[in-house]
Formats: C-alpha cells, sequence, structure tokens
C-alpha cells in the first residue's frame, strides 16, 4: 500500500531569547516597577501578574523529575539544564506571541521564591529585584485591605482569597523577610543573572535607577519608563494619600505601630533590615531601646 | 536546544506537527508496538519518556488553568488565553525537546502512564495521533503480577489498573475515533502485517515491512523469562477462586464491554466465582 505522507514536516514556535522577570516582597514597588519597564519600546508587560507561572513551576522538583527519566534522558545525551529549558519554552511561547517580538516582563511577587527554578527553566532570563525597606512593605501589607472596599473583602474573605499577609501582622513580616532573603540569595548565586535596586532609590530619582537598570538588561536608556515612575506612585495600601509620590509614603509605620508590632517586626525583619543594609546598626539599636522603652508602663 | 536566530530577541524551535502516542495498559504490548513503528522510516522512537505524567499529569494543567482563568484580572484572563492555548503551550517544550532528536521524522511517546491523560494530552498536543493497544485483562493481570512488587500484594490494584487505562483509552477513542485506532494485541502477534497495515494508514504513512518483521521476530516483553516464547499461558487455570472472583469484580464487565469476553461468558464465570468470592471475603471478615 502507499499513500501520501501526512505532511510530517515540523513547524516552528517563536520564543523570546531574554525575558524579564521583576521580582522582590508584596508591597515593594513590583508593579509600578514592572509597568515602567513596560514603558519602554524593548519590553513588553501585560500589566496583569501570571501567577499561574509560579504555581506550574513551583511545586516542579525538576531534579528529581530528570534523575527518574534518567533513562531516556541519559540515552538522547540531554542534560538537566536543557531538559529545564525545553519545560520552560512553551510557557515562553505563550508570552511571546503576545508580545509580539519584544522581550516580555513578568512579575508576581511569589517568583521570588523560586528564582532558582525560573532561572533553569528561562536560561536566558534577567532578574531584576526591587526592594523595599521592610517598615514601609510590611506596614503596607497591613494596610491592603484599606484600599478595597469592604464588599470585595467579605467576599475575598469567604472565596480564601485574602492573602494572609494582609490579615496577620507576624505573617506580614515574615513574607517580607522569605520573599527579601530568598531574592537576594539568588542575586548572591547568579549575580549576572539579577540586579538589586532600591525601590526608595529608585522613587526619588528614577533616571539614574533605570540608566542601571536598561544597562544590566542589556538596552538603551530610554526616558519613559523615568517619566512613567514619576507620574505613578506605587499601588497604594493607603487610598487616602493616593497623590503622595514621596518614596517612604506619607505616614510613618514605626510611629503608628503598637509596641508588640515593633517586638513582632524586630524579631522577624531586624536580620535582615541590617543584613541587606536597609537599616544601620545605630538605628536598629536606637529602635530596639525605642521599642523596649515604649513598652514600659 | 536548537533554535534559529531571528535577528530580533527571539529564536525559532522546531516541533514536529504530528507526534504519535502509544497507549494502553501496561503488560499489554506497548513496547513491541512503539518499538516496532520506531523502526519505519518516517517514524521515530526511544524508550519510555516518564515525563509528561510527572510534569503535567493526570489534571494539573486543568487545575492550574481553572485556578488562574477565572477573574477576569487573571493574565490568563486579561490575554485572553482560551484553555486549548494553555494546554498546547504547555506541550510545546516536550515537543521541542522530542523532536530535536527525532531529526525532522514524526516521533513516538509511549509511556503507560499517558493514558491516564490521554484526553489531556490530545489537547497538549493537538497533531497526535494516538494508537491504542487492547489486550485480554487475564493475561495483562497476570503479567502485572508476575512483574511487580505492588501487583503481586495487590491483585485487586492490579485488576483495577488495567481497567482504568483501557476504560480511559476506550472512551477516548470512542470520542475522537479520527485521531485513536484501537488494537489488539492478540491480533498483532498473529497478524503482524494486517495489522500494522491498518496502523500505518491510519497514520497515512506508506507501507514498511521492517516494523512487521521486528514484531514477528520479537515477542512481548515478558513478565515470563523462565518460560520459552511462544508458551501458552492460561491465567484462569492457574488463579485461585479468590483471584478469578476479584478480577470478575473489578475487570469483568470491561471485558465485557470492549469485546474480550462474551456476555455469557462473563455471566456463566459470574455466576461460578463470585459467590466463592463473596463466601471467601466474608468469612475472613
Amino acid at each position: 500500500m502507499t499513500t501520501l505522507p501526512r505532511p510530517t514536516k515540523c513547524h516552528h514556535i517563536q520564543l523570546c531569547s531574554e525575558p524579564v522577570f521583576v521580582i522582590g516582597s508584596f508591597r515593594s514597588g513590583t508593579s509600578v516597577l514592572a509597568n515602567a519597564l513596560g514603558q519602554h519600546s524593548a519590553f513588553w508587560y501585560s500589566s496583569s501578574e501570571a501567577n499561574f507561572v509560579c504555581a506550574m513551576f513551583s511545586r516542579l522538583d525538576l531534579g528529581d523529575l530528570y534523575n527518574r527519566a534518567d533513562y531516556w534522558f541519559q540515552r538522547q545525551e540531554i542534560t538537566r539544564e536543557a531538559f529545564s529549558a525545553y519545560v520552560g519554552s512553551g510557557i515562553n511561547a505563550l508570552f511571546t506571541v503576545r508580545s509580539e517580538g519584544k522581550r516580555w516582563i513578568e512579575k508576581t511577587p511569589r517568583n521570588s521564591l523560586i528564582a532558582h527554578v525560573l532561572a533553569e527553566v528561562f536560561p536566558g532570563a534577567a532578574f531584576v529585584h526591587i526592594l523595599r525597606d521592610g517598615r514601609y512593605a510590611v506596614h503596607s501589607m497591613n494596610h491592603f485591605f484599606n484600599a478595597i472596599d469592604e464588599q470585595t473583602q467579605t467576599k475575598w474573605r469567604a472565596m480564601g482569597y485574602a492573602p494572609a499577609w494582609g490579615i496577620d501582622f507576624r505573617t506580614a513580616c515574615r513574607t517580607w523577610r522569605d520573599h527579601v532573603r530568598a531574592a537576594m540569595e539568588f542575586q548572591r548565586e547568579r549575580p549576572e543573572r539579577c540586579l538589586t535596586v532600591r525601590y526608595e532609590e529608585l522613587v526619588s530619582n528614577p533616571e539614574p535607577g533605570f540608566r542601571v537598570l536598561t544597562r544590566f538588561l542589556g538596552e538603551p536608556y530610554e526616558h519613559a519608563p523615568a517619566n512613567f515612575l514619576r507620574s505613578n506612585r506605587i499601588q497604594s495600601s493607603f487610598p487616602d494619600t493616593s497623590e503622595d509620590p514621596s518614596p517612604r509614603g506619607r505616614s510613618d509605620p514605626w510611629e503608628e505601630w503598637t509596641p508588640e508590632q515593633r517586638r513582632i517586626f524586630l524579631e522577624e525583619d531586624g536580620p535582615a533590615m541590617l543584613e541587606y543594609g536597609l537599616i544601620s546598626r545605630d538605628e536598629m539599636e536606637r529602635l530596639e531601646h525605642d521599642a523596649s522603652d515604649r513598652d514600659l508602663p | 536546544m536548537r533554535t534559529e536566530a531571528t535577528g530580533t530577541c527571539t529564536q525559532r524551535v522546531e516541533i514536529c506537527a504530528h507526534p504519535i502516542f502509544v497507549v494502553g495498559s501496561q503488560r499489554s504490548g506497548t513496547s513491541i508496538l512503539a518499538r516496532a513503528l520506531g523502526r519505519h522510516s518516517a517514524l521515530w522512537y526511544s524508550v519510555e519518556g516518564f515525563i509528561l505524567h510527572r510534569l503535567f499529569g493526570p489534571n494539573r494543567l486543568d487545575e492550574l488553568y481553572a485556578l488562574h482563568a477565572q477573574k477576569d484580572w487573571r493574565w490568563l484572563s486579561k490575554e485572553r488565553v482560551k484553555r486549548e492555548e494553555f494546554l498546547e503551550a504547555a506541550g510545546l517544550g516536550i515537543n521541542a525537546l522530542y523532536t530535536r532528536r527525532s531529526g525532522g521524522r514524526r516521533w513516538i511517546e509511549k509511556t503507560p502512564q499517558n493514558t491516564l491523560m490521554i484526553g489531556v494530552l490530545a489537547d497538549m498536543f493537538p497533531g497526535a495521533s494516538f494508537v491504542h493497544i487492547l489486550r485480554d485483562g487475564r493475561l495483562v493481570v497476570n503479567s502485572m503480577i508476575n512483574r511487580v512488587q505492588h501487583w503481586r500484594e495487590d491483585f485487586a490494584w492490579a485488576c483495577r489498573d488495567w481497567r482504568r487505562s483501557v476504560e480511559a483509552a476506550m472512551e477516548f477513542a470512542a470520542r475522537q475515533p479520527e485521531r485513536c485506532i484501537t488494537v489488539r494485541h492478540e491480533d498483532l502477534t498473529e497478524h503482524p502485517q494486517s495489522v500494522l497495515s491498518d496502523i500505518y494508514r491510519f497514520l497515512e504513512i506508506s507501507y514498511e515491512e521492517t516494523p512487521v518483521e521486528h514484531v514477528r521476530a520479537n515477542r512481548i516483553n515478558s513478565s515470563f523469562s523462565n518460560r520459552p516464547a511462544g508458551t501458552p499461558t492460561d491465567p484462569w487455570q492457574e488463579w485461585t477462586a479468590e483471584q478469578r472472583g476479584t478480577f470478575l469484580r473489578e475487570a469483568g464487565p470491561a471485558m465485557a464491554r470492549y469485546g474480550l469476553m462474551h456476555a455469557d461468558e462473563l455471566q456463566r464465570l459470574q455466576d461460578t466465582y463470585m459467590p466463592a468470592y463473596v463466601v471467601t471475603t466474608t468469612q475472613e471478615a
């Protein structure tokens, strides 16, 4: 029997060689940074978090999967690195078809916790970590529900959507610490792939900040991202301060917190604040002293 | 990864338009069929991948999609990513991986666990065809319990595994007959030329003798290596009355539904062995 063979030709898919992940803790300016970078002609950002990326790859133990299928991989001489890159290429294609040739940006804070996995799955990706003073990030998390109407709040809570860091102060502190530690550790291990920028510095002086950023990402400087940042503040948890463009916001968390909250913050986040240069040793001692003083009757 | 530079920040990756999945229960002859087809000049097969079900099975992608596409503000909704596109995207990477190895030929993947996610695979690989090999459950279960410890220890589990795989594949074949062909293992070993011709027609590839010769010269990957090739085994005679009852309970209806046992024969066997099974288990209890 002779039949015309079904078209066996392969076809091609387009992948972005150098996507960008904006990482950082919740309430640290990841959204405004991703949106600002998205104004650059070389980049594309959807203005929405692709949470499914983190959900898809966070549960994957690529090493275990590779080892368990070792016979096939050995026979085909496929390294774990190559395998991981193939696993990511389908999701890369999903973004690339929308970015139309531009480098796509994805930003979901939880990606900070799996930056090492994403680096493996997207081997050409660059990571930009935005680091914000823990006091302000935690304070913003703690007031997250302020910016949401009561009806939505009730609905979210009923559906289990309400983030735990918006409800519990200690959880907010731990969330900031865990995300920052993961991102900083990733940067320490892969400095060629990850750049950390300080939120406060970027907001106070966007132009030099974006010059450094675009240089790291290998693109020419353009004014649009800095202009965007100047005219758009961080997505606020404080609706009444929506016109306040100052890097730290109008409210001083330390003054607003109870003594117990201060103690919790210092306990959970103090070491990371010191380690990552967000507070000096003198200031830390002052805060510790302050927290214990205020506790006295 | 083999890519073609495009002059921008994008790269092009090759994927096979019409891959092939050989599916079926374990111990049903999926290996010999995949290896035989892999000898066809238009096709390529290596060994069992054991990748897809661990990455995405059995319902992981649907769960992910359901969770992350349900609100307007979610990325998948905002970018108007339909379920079909999402699943196809998930399959592209693995397709590219296999295509890189297959050298332009249509690749074949056969890992029995794929059978339980056959519907998902059909959406992940929208150009794929499926070849289902169906073998008499009695012979399959007997092979299972002589091959793998956990099946040996739990006879009912082996029966259920056979039934689940067969049901998944047969339901898919009924739903999408243009994408799935079912061949009987017994027919393949007795009449390889005829069965492979049917498969070639289904896959729209020309006739070649090499796969036929492979089936003739190679027996199924046997669980009975101590027996000479071709030695007939009759599991029914080897099993205890309890095993017979268990098999009839777990797999009997599927045997009749898929034409592997006549309904009258099933009834006769159930009348004979299932009461014995019930008495045994009641006494044990």
